[in-house]
């Protein structure tokens, strides 16, 4: 017969109980209305964020004619991901915010568990958002952009 | 008058509530000053007054060798930064630059001898849902996960969690961290037990096996 897994639960390491105090509820004393500001806060961050980012303009036309000159839609989700890697590293040395982190959210889909196909068309779809706000010129101020790709990538924050 | 008497009340829950979190000391480890500044200004909406914010895993240990941390809330991506305290926790001296998965930072954190506090619950914020990374934190000793992009309402779900069902540390030969089971059932004493349960399904539901 094995040995048993020696295993110890220590049920006093709860450092929040007994700090709190055994009677604290969080679920009582954090209220939906504290919930709802958390989420006002999380929106207005975004905001900021692509306010902040309005000068990005011509960068991002860079970014886009820099993808679509060097991607194909059968390229490998590998050639793909150099590519960004390098273009996160310009861009950031540049110091061009909106650039690097629409970079990093296209790396976020490239490097997901997903299959090969189905990143590949993920990717295609973020470039065809970036060149349709581009072209309609709706990237006055970048947060047309933020707003495309939030529905296919995970945001900055 | 009632109205009055009603909003007075919940004033002073109110204020006895902040006044037992302001001394929960929240520390939030990023390499991203807005992740750190958003979170932060959550974290004072729900009353948690007391945190700081550091920017590299050797402010994080420093930060915790100097000062008491009751809960950490973590970035998926962290810098290592210089200090002797890095080393110790990560048992090798790395460059100041290097990138450090939240992962990696809560494994030392929970298993490394030179850790200073294991036990301090971890809330990481990953920017990936795949099972290989939920499965990555648990088995890292995360407390709870919090996938971009953030959301208010889950945030704070997340952390009535960690407050409300704090979970037993366990400590085993190849596991350090809150207990991995959630759900508290008692595990099945008698032999077959779950084909009895799955016949007593079918049967309740109109099947005959």
């Amino acid at each position: 017969m094995s040995q048993p897994i020696p295993i110890i639960y220590n049920a006093a390491s709860r450092p929040l109980r007994q700090l709190l105090g055994r009677d604290f509820r969080a679920s009582a004393a954090i209220t939906p209305q504290q919930m709802e500001s958390c989420q006002l806060l999380i929106e207005k961050a975004r905001r900021d964020f692509f306010d902040q980012s309005s000068p990005d303009v011509e960068m991002l036309q860079w970014l886009a004619d820099e993808m679509l000159a060097t991607h194909g839609p059968d390229d490998p989700v590998e050639l793909a991901q150099q590519r960004l890697n390098q273009l996160h590293r310009q861009a950031g040395d540049h110091g061009f915010a909106l650039v690097c982190w629409l970079c990093k959210q296209m790396m976020v889909v490239l490097t997901a568990e997903l299959e090969p196909i189905k990143k590949m068309k993920i990717y295609q779809r973020l470039i065809w958002a970036l060149m349709l706000a581009y072209e309609k010129q709706v990237v006055d101020d970048g947060r047309s952009i933020g707003l495309q790709l939030n529905e296919q990538a995970a945001l900055h924050f | 008058m009632h109205y009055h008497l009603h909003s007075k009340r919940n004033i002073t829950v109110k204020s006895a509530i902040a006044e037992r979190l302001q001394h929960v000391h929240v520390m939030i480890v990023t390499m991203n000053p807005q992740v750190a500044d958003i979170i932060a200004q959550m974290l004072a909406k729900l009353f948690f007054t007391n945190t700081r914010s550091v920017f590299t895993t050797a402010d994080a240990i420093a930060t915790m060798r100097h000062t008491r941390i009751d809960l950490i809330v973590t970035d998926y991506e962290i810098r290592a930064g210089r200090g002797a305290p890095e080393y110790a926790l990560f048992e090798r001296a790395m460059p100041a630059h290097q990138v450090l998965t939240g992962i990696h930072f809560i494994e030392r954190l929970r298993n490394s001898p030179a850790s200073p506090n294991p036990y301090v619950p971890v809330l990481l914020l990953g920017q990936d849902g795949s099972d290989a990374f939920i499965m990555g934190a648990r088995d890292a000793g995360a407390d709870e996960v919090l996938v971009k992009p953030l959301n208010g309402y889950d945030f704070c779900n997340k952390l009535i969690s960690i407050i409300d069902n704090a979970r037993d540390f366990v400590t085993a030969p190849t596991y350090k961290g809150p207990c991995r089971r959630r759900n508290r059932r008692s595990t099945p004493r008698e032999e077959e037990r779950r084909v009895q349960d799955v016949r007593l399904l079918r049967y309740e539901d109109g099947f005959r096996l």
